[in-house]
């Protein structure tokens, strides 16, 4: 059963996906469901004895292509609606103990290829308004499989957060004409002190404003609305600042680091986003190398997110750390 | 890059990609023997600004 139940208080959609609770919870190595399926063996999700990446529709989707009827009645204030849309895995290594990180720069490349394409794709669904790329690294985060793998949801409405962010960028392109991150780069760049790295076409920066002590934000030079629109050149200049980026988050402190990587891009609803600009998140949750930080009282209950670090020295830390380019 | 969508016994879709340069040669016999349900199709062609016309099909 799922299916979305409108928040009229937060003006928010919520979406209830019960089956979600049976789906498969850290599984032994033989019953890995994201490895290839070799013969005589358990079944994987992968029919074949090898494969290079793979993107296939989760089993226990949040949202799906034919959604069920909903379950309950929704009434005007609450309406209820079926929760249709997308949820994809993307499974870019065949091994279970890789990495993102430690992947060649060509393979991630390849990766920044399949997600242009699964973008290209999803947005040709008249049912789709916003997709969502992304990736959940570390059992901290939530993680229910060990298997490294990123997901990709496309929903039948623009989230809160992503529709946070473009109006604020309307209203600020309305009243200078510009684009909003593209404003905020300028000014990391003028100031200097919290980037962490860049290239030809990329920066990464913990910006002023960061919420978790090791939030870097990779943002391109050129305003760009989505995964779709980099050449090719810049594709590969984005595989080596993200390669770069959590590679230097392992050699922090010598150890894989846990993560949410979130890709905010313009929606598919065929408005006019012109003036946002892509750009990818990261939100490690660790504070110190033993300390995790909390969504409690005043950021899941108020909103107010309370940071213990200053961006200007987490982002030195990370910018004089080489990166760890072995597992 | 090339991609196969095969249709999974539960409705499923499954898509394989395929790049040539980098894949090992099990990976390039592997992906040879996938019986797609939808034609093969190439992607990651050569792009260059501007992008909204030219990304519409890859």
């Amino acid at each position: 059963m799922s299916e979305l139940r409108w928040n009229p208080i937060l003006e928010e959609w919520v979406i209830t996906a019960t089956h979600r609770q049976d789906r498969t919870f850290f599984p032994p190595p033989d019953y890995n469901p994201l490895a290839p399926t070799q013969p005589c063996g358990f079944p994987t999700e992968i029919p074949a004895r090898d494969y290079e990446i793979v993107v296939f529709e989760n089993k226990f989707p949040s949202l799906q292509r034919n959604a069920p009827e909903t379950a309950v009645q929704g009434s005007e204030l609450m309406p209820v609606l079926p929760a249709q849309g997308v949820c994809e895995v993307v499974c870019y290594t065949p091994q279970p103990d890789a990495e993102l990180a430690i992947l060649p720069v060509e393979k991630i490349n390849e990766l920044i290829h399949v997600w242009a394409d699964r973008f290209e794709a999803l947005e040709q669904r008249e049912y789709i308004d916003y997709i969502y790329i992304f990736e959940n690294k570390g059992r901290e985060i939530g993680v229910t499989l060990a298997h490294p793998h990123g997901q990709i949801y496309a929903y039948p409405y623009i989230p809160p957060i992503p529709l946070r962010e473009l109006n604020a960028a309307k209203k600020h392109f309305e009243r200078t004409g510009r684009d909003l991150i593209g404003d905020v780069l300028q000014e990391e760049l003028a100031d200097g002190r919290r980037i962490v790295a860049q290239n030809a076409h990329f920066v990464a920066v913990i910006p002023f404003f960061a919420r978790y002590a090791y939030e870097v934000h990779i943002l391109p030079k050129s305003l760009r609305t989505a995964i779709s629109e980099f050449t090719t050149e810049e594709r590969r200049s984005l595989a080596e600042i993200m390669k770069t980026v959590m590679a230097k988050y392992n050699a922090l402190w010598n150890r894989s680091m846990p993560y949410i990587m979130a890709m905010h891009q313009r929606p598919t609803d065929g408005g006019d986003w012109g003036f946002y600009r892509f750009h990818i998140e990261f939100y490690p949750p660790y504070r110190t190398p033993d300390k995790l930080k909390y969504l409690a009282g005043s950021e899941a209950g108020a909103g107010a997110f309370i940071t213990d670090t200053l961006a200007e020295t987490t982002a030195q830390a990370l910018r004089e750390t080489p990166p760890r380019l072995v597992p | 890059m090339t991609k196969k969508q095969i249709t999974k016994d539960d409705g499923r879709t499954l898509i394989y990609y395929h790049a040539p340069q980098t894949a090992t040669a099990q990976q390039t016999e592997v992906y040879a023997g996938v019986e797609a349900t939808e034609e093969a199709v190439r992607l990651g062609a050569e792009q260059t600004l501007p992008q909204k016309e030219t990304v519409a099909r890859v």
